[in-house]
């Protein structure tokens, strides 16, 4: 199963990855050897095996809903190259030119 | 041509739980930028999420609400997108197994009742927020504030079956009555704790195709979704009329220039590259976790109509809020006249009380069981109405004794017959010309006079009383002619 190289630079792009030409033909290879991997499993007939969604048979464990008044100190400033009135800085997204933002 | 709309409405509540989604920083709103978070919802390298249960616990009560089926398994995804208000790159989300599918909600709109489905109900983590042009930023730069990064949220999808701007309001009215009665959010949409993104599209009456839709976003109210709903109808038909096409895309609206905008694209934006969680096991849901349900606005509108004998209109509004209709049993429980009741709450208190019923905890600050002591003194002629107004606005900013208050003030009605008729002399010496104006037929003076007694006795005669003993008086002027 092959992979063509527009399809490496689109999921590079969605990545925001700038990828040079060398590093591009490396994932290329990389990427069809990963897909050739998977396409041998396909092969198997797992029609009559339930899904194994993760490896852990102990289920999921929750967490009681208590807020932890003072978490673990984090150097803010470190995690970004700029750091101004306690906001990490990014360059200007707007959507509009009414300078409104998008909610997710 | 006639056109019909077609709105569907996915409807993001930010859940009231204490803490985030995935980790145990606190679930507030309004904290100094980016000190709600840790090492989890920073998304550094490393951590491991923990599922809030309670968060699972308001979901599910959620849906039983809605009559949703709640499924016994359901799986948590990643929803991959690169934007700065996700500081992991990809938000932990339920694609392919929801918690739960196939409800329903019933909406009022002025052409009655409706039953708008739904499609399904699952849980997500909220993003952090972006901030531009506000007065400590700078030109060129964005401001990344993370502390809403992984606060609980619940997607509601709506089946593409709302048919005007009104129902689709009349459909956010519903959910978020029902998420406040339930307490699992507070449905501030100001604060956005309730967030709205409809797709809407048109098509000719009749037509068994649907039309290519938009999706409109950032509508932070309910009045503003109808606004922007009802120009997007417009602009499409007005489109299609003059032979033109409707372009798939995102729309946002600008209250500022009332219409809606494209949004500058975000490149392949929905190019999501869903795939399992890795890092939380499937969800299974035990027969246990399904709590009894309070009961629902729709019901206890249903009740007070039928119990105390309420309009459509009085017991909507005195529904609205759990805590508002708490209060007013809890009025009628003292003061057994629940028409006057409600009155009394819908003309003289809800002014006060309005403002604050968009918080979840809201409740009214008076008591009822003074309020009621008030009204029974009215009810009795103890005291006046515009008496008890004054009392009411008292009661709402300080607690006392309201019979112990009036016999102290002397606010008590005066109907004293002695002292009235006393009044009426003096004003009659006062002003012959009006008594004569009135005796010639002029009955528009007897307001006069009524106005002026009251003033007399610092507005607190009985005005019954007071009405009786004028026309007595005139009468017996009359007879003397
Ligand atoms: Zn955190």
């Amino acid at each position: 199963m092959g992979i063509e190289r527009e399809q490496v630079q689109h999921i590079a792009r969605l990545s925001r990855l700038a990828l040079s030409e060398e590093e591009l033909t490396l994932f290329k290879g990389q990427l069809a050897r990963i897909l050739d991997y998977i396409g041998m499993l396909e092969e198997l007939d797992t029609s009559a095996t339930p899904p194994l969604y993760h490896p852990n048979a102990e289920g999921l464990s929750f967490r009681e809903d208590i807020p932890m008044e003072n978490g673990p100190a984090v150097d803010l400033k470190c995690l970004a190259p700029e750091f101004d009135e306690g906001h990490f800085l990014v360059p200007s997204i707007l959507e509009t030119n009414t300078s409104e933002q998008e909610r997710v | 041509m006639a056109w019909e709309t077609i709105i569907g409405l996915e409807v993001h509540v930010q859940l009231a739980t204490r803490s985030k989604m995935f980790c145990a920083c606190p679930n507030v709103f309004g904290a100094p930028p980016n000190t709600l978070t840790c090492p989890v919802c920073l998304g550094l390298p490393g951590v491991l999420p923990a599922l809030n249960k309670q968060a699972v616990l308001f979901a599910i009560k959620t849906a039983k609400a809605l009559d949703a089926q709640v499924h016994p398994c359901s799986l948590f995804a990643r929803k991959n997108y690169f934007y700065p208000d996700l500081p992991k790159g990809y938000q932990i989300s339920q694609y392919e197994q929801p918690l739960a599918t196939a409800g329903k909600l019933r909406i009022e709109t002025s052409g009655g009742t409706k039953t708008i489905g739904i499609t399904r109900l699952h849980l997500e983590e909220d993003a952090g927020k972006l901030i531009h042009e506000a007065e400590f930023t700078r030109a060129g730069a964005s401001y990344v504030d993370l502390n809403r990064t992984g606060v609980p949220l619940m997607e509601i999808v709506s089946e593409p079956e709302i048919s005007t701007p009104e129902e689709a309001m009349a459909y956010l009215r519903a959910l978020r009555e029902l998420v406040r009665y339930l307490k699992v959010s507070d449905g501030n949409m100001e604060e956005g704790s309730l967030r709205c993104d409809a797709n809407v599209s048109v098509r000719p009456e009749g037509s068994q195709t649907f039309g290519t839709k938009a999706e409109l976003k950032n509508m932070n109210s309910i009045r503003f979704v109808g606004k922007a709903l009802a120009y997007e109808v417009e602009r499409q038909v007005r489109v299609l009329e003059s032979g033109g096409k409707i372009a798939q895309e995102t729309l946002l609206w600008s209250e500022k220039l009332e219409k809606t905008l494209p949004m500058r694209s975000k490149e392949e934006a929905h190019d999501y590259r869903y795939f399992p969680e890795p890092d939380i096991l499937p969800l299974t849901i035990e027969g246990e976790w399904i709590e009894a349900l309070p009961e629902l606005p729709w019901d206890k509108r249903e009740r007070f109509k039928q119990v105390y004998d309420l309009t459509d209109e009085e017991s909507g509004i005195l529904t609205e809020h759990p805590a508002l209709a708490e209060f007013y049993e809890a009025l009628v429980d003292a003061f057994p006249n629940p028409k006057a009741a409600s009155n009394w709450i819908l003309v003289e208190l809800l002014k006060s009380f309005r403002p604050k019923m968009n918080r979840l905890d809201f409740f009214p600050a008076v008591s009822p069981k003074r309020v009621a002591r008030v009204l029974s003194m009215v009810e009795e002629g103890v005291i006046n109405q515009n008496t008890a107004k004054d009392l009411l606005a008292r009661l709402l900013e300080e607690d006392f004794d309201p019979e112990a208050f009036v016999a102290q003030q002397g606010l008590g009605q005066i109907s004293d017959e002695k002292a009235l008729l006393a009044w009426i002399d003096e004003l009659f010496e006062r002003h012959p010309s009006q008594v004569n104006e009135y005796l010639d037929g002029k009955e528009k003076v007897f307001g006069f006079f009524v106005g002026q007694l009251m003033k007399m006795s610092q507005g607190k005669a009985n005005p019954r009383l007071l009405n009786t003993l004028l026309k007595q008086k005139f009468d017996a002027r009359k007879g003397a002619f």
